[in-house]
């Protein structure tokens, strides 16, 4: 009897534990996540980053070009704008239009300061940002094509 | 860097005050003492896992610029064979799954790592601790080549619709992300391996509460790996491989340490 008691409460502590983390590492993390699309839009997922990568960085000039594919799952044809922010503040604004289902490419040339620099790319619908991913320029993957 | 660095440790401190109030059987009594006496104990088997770890960092930071120049390009092959098929794991993207995942990513699987040798080393179950050190070792000695040799970039940069969910949710996490594990290594998936090899060893342990949260969380890891974005389904059945064959000859085979304790030895003789 007291061994099957035992064994209950050890059942008890394991499920808080699994509660506890599940919760505490969700909640804090969406909160500051970049992750804010919702899955229950009008018609499921929309607009999403699906590819990003570095083409040509010349370090001297502080110039480089980034390639950024988007694209839309959604049953419309959707509009949106992609913001790259770096430490000197918003260096390009690029506004795009994709058609349903299918995913389109764009080549972006920015200016930095340093190579230290954070690179952070935004995904906006309707000035809300529905993706943002960002990197230090030294470490942002380069561009990959199989 | 340094910042996330600061957090993961700051966090994997709260899950190792927490693991062992929960995960330490009531008959081993919980004091800094036996801390101290089980790290000097098992100082050999501590050594050598750091050297593993150290070796496992060289292969990051210095080697994996080996393989995208020198090494052949497994990705073609991967995604030839298995197409779209890990972008399934993609088809409902919630920001409160994200944000877990992402958790378990990466701090789960760090604690996972440290905290199993931990636990046994302060449960003074020399068996465990020596299939988890040669365990560890095997699954780190497999995947090096392959890491190096012939490098798999990660699905997020290849199949046409998959986010990189891992890199969307902590700015300050992507570059130290990146800086450990590169975008290259992902066959076979360490990530899956270690964590299996883990649960496994859990499972030879006999501890039943360890064992069930390191079952649950080697699961989470595995759909972690797939949801980020990061690995593909062949990645991932290939370390479960490595991990299950891992976690099963680390503990089924027996071996010592002469030669490093007669080194510490002979160091402390000096």
């Amino acid at each position: 009897m007291k061994g099957n008691k035992k064994s209950y409460s050890g059942s008890k502590t394991i499920i808080t534990t699994f509660l506890c983390i599940f919760v505490i590492s969700s909640g804090s993390l969406a909160l500051v996540s970049g992750a804010t699309q919702s899955p229950f839009g009008e018609d499921g997922r929309g607009l999403e980053i699906n590819d990003v990568g570095i083409i040509e960085k010349d370090v001297e000039n502080g110039e480089a070009s980034l390639y950024i594919n988007i694209t839309n799952s959604g049953e419309r044809i959707r509009n949106g704008t992609i913001v790259l922010e770096t430490g000197d503040g918003v260096v390009n604004t690029t506004s795009f239009e994709v058609d349903k289902n299918t995913s389109k490419g764009f080549e972006i040339d920015f200016g930095f300061s340093s190579e230290k620099d954070r690179l952070t790319v935004f995904l906006k619908e309707e000035n809300k940002t529905v993706r943002s991913i960002g990197f230090s320029l030294d470490r942002f993957p380069r561009f990959y094509e199989v | 860097m340094i910042l996330i660095i600061a957090v993961i440790f700051a966090v994997n401190l709260i899950l190792f005050y927490f693991g062992a109030k929960i995960f330490i059987p009531d008959k081993v009594p919980l004091s800094w003492n036996r801390v101290e006496e089980m790290v000097l104990k098992y100082k050999i088997y501590m050594f050598a896992l750091v050297m593993v770890f150290l070796l496992n960092t060289v292969q990051n930071r210095f080697l994996s610029d080996l393989g995208e120049a020198f090494g052949i390009d497994l990705t073609p092959l991967v995604y030839g064979v298995e197409g779209n098929l890990a972008l399934l794991t993609q088809y409902f993207i919630n920001p409160i799954l994200t944000g877990y995942l992402f958790f378990v990513y990466v701090f789960i699987y760090i604690f996972l790592i440290i905290f199993s040798i931990s636990f046994y080393i302060y449960c003074d179950d020399l068996k465990n601790v020596k299939a988890t050190v040669l365990a560890y070792f095997i699954n780190y000695m497999v995947a090096l080549p392959f890491f190096i040799f012939f490098p798999v970039y990660e699905s997020w940069m290849v199949i046409e619709g998959m986010a990189p969910l891992l890199f969307s949710v902590n700015f300050y996490a992507n570059d130290f992300i990146i800086w450990v594990n590169g975008v290259n290594n992902c066959m076979p998936s360490l990530h899956t391996s270690i964590s299996v090899t883990v649960a496994v060893l859990s499972s030879f342990s006999g501890y039943r509460r360890w064992s069930v949260f390191a079952w649950v969380m080697a699961i989470s890891v595995i759909a972690a790996t797939l949801y980020l974005g990061i690995h593909w389904i062949l990645d991932v059945i290939a370390g479960i491989l490595l991990g299950v064959v891992a976690g099963y000859l680390g503990y089924k085979i027996d071996y010592n340490l002469e030669l490093i304790e007669s080194l510490f030895e002979d160091i402390k003789k000096r």
